[in-house]
């Protein structure tokens, strides 16, 4: 029988954390460092700005931390803090969060996308990002969440603070967006 | 079934689709040829969505955050409940003392009321309550104006707040 090291819940990273354990607080910030950045990142799409975002993210996590009572998942409640320091951000820069910005999209781009399919993987991913960075940042955030992060709307309705069919509503709006913007270069449509 | 939207299909692929509507639309799906083509259009547009790897956190995120930390906490190095009790009293000591100090049309009526209490079922707690240092402060009290007695009631909210943050702390 092989030794199989102890992971520590969630729950109990927690309540050390609330005690003022910074070791527990810094395991928690391990566990979710790249998924905070991440939303952080594609919402903004500033790399830069992304980092120290999610850094006051983990910041009013730490501070607020002992009135978490447990009612949501430690991860939502993180992501919530997440989604209000990125649009604080996009506040602070008077970018407005709910208007698209032109897709700026040309099959020059992807030259190898106009006869076959992608060459490798590299090309998908950079299309998916520019294919995100022309939805407005609410409908991109929560594309993100649900798509990049497989977060329910359910969980997406508690982050953001939407009713269920709201999300709904905003995934299907983002996603008709990008399926218009993209199936042309991506071939996926029925005869493809 | 009819042909159902395409909000349908993408209900379905995200798992949002409630057993029986599950049921009913695999059911039409298997005598739709165009349906099933929708679907597989779909699929493939999910795909692509869904298998993008998560951006890293940079080197040291981790390491930076925890410094920060250490930073703004050494700034915060008292508790805001310490700051409030401070900044009540504070507030409160100004309004007592300026109180004293000023006119006293306010102080009158608050005469009146002593003297009301010192008459009913009170009158020895508040003879007691006069025979402690510095009650000879209250009698006069506010003396000044109404923004003096704001200022002393302001002072004691946060008196009252600090001293509740510091409880709350203490049970904690």
């Amino acid at each position: 029988m092989g030794f199989q090291a102890h992971t520590p819940a969630d729950e109990d990273l927690v309540s050390a954390a609330q005690r003022g354990d910074r070791q527990a607080f810094g395991q928690l910030v391990e566990r979710y460092q790249d998924q905070v950045y991440d939303l952080s990142c594609r919402t903004l799409g500033d790399p830069t700005r992304a980092q120290d975002v999610a850094q006051e993210a983990f910041i009013r996590a730490w501070r607020a931390i002992s009135s978490f009572k447990g009612q949501s998942k430690f991860s939502s409640w993180l992501y919530r803090i997440a989604v209000n320091c990125s649009f604080s951000e996009l506040r602070r820069r008077a970018i407005p969060a709910d208007v698209s910005s032109e897709l700026d999209l040309e099959r020059s781009d992807f030259p190898s996308l106009a006869s076959q399919s992608f060459v490798n993987e590299l090309e998908k991913q950079d299309l998916v990002e520019k294919l995100l960075r022309s939805l407005a940042p609410v409908y991109r955030s929560i594309v993100v969440l649900h798509y990049l992060h497989g977060l329910s709307c359910e969980e997406i309705s508690g982050i953001t603070e939407r009713p269920v069919g709201t999300v709904k509503a905003y995934l299907h709006r983002a996603r008709a967006r990008l399926r218009s913007s993209a199936e042309d270069l991506l071939q996926i449509r029925e005869s493809a | 079934m009819n042909c159902p939207e395409l909000q349908t299909f993408e209900d379905y692929l995200s798992g949002e689709l409630t057993d029986p509507q599950r049921c009913e639309l695999e059911a039409h799906l298997q005598g739709c040829q165009s349906c099933r083509r929708v679907l597989a259009r779909e699929q493939k547009f999910d795909a692509l969505l869904r298998n993008q790897p998560l951006l890293k956190a940079p080197a040291g995120f981790r390491e930076r955050l925890l410094a920060a930390l250490d930073v703004r906490d050494s700034s915060r190095a008292y508790p805001e409940w310490l700051w409030a009790l401070g900044l009540g009293l504070v507030i409160a000591t100004v309004g007592l003392l300026a109180g004293k100090l000023g006119s006293r049309p306010l102080g009158r009526i608050l005469h009146e009321i002593t003297a009301l209490v010192s008459q009913s079922n009170f009158g020895k707690t508040a003879e007691s309550l006069q025979s402690l240092p510095g009650a000879n402060l209250l009698p006069q009290f506010p003396g000044g104006n109404s923004i003096l007695l704001i200022n002393f009631l302001i002072g004691g909210v946060i008196l009252c707040w600090g001293l509740w943050q510091m409880v709350k702390a203490l049970r904690r």
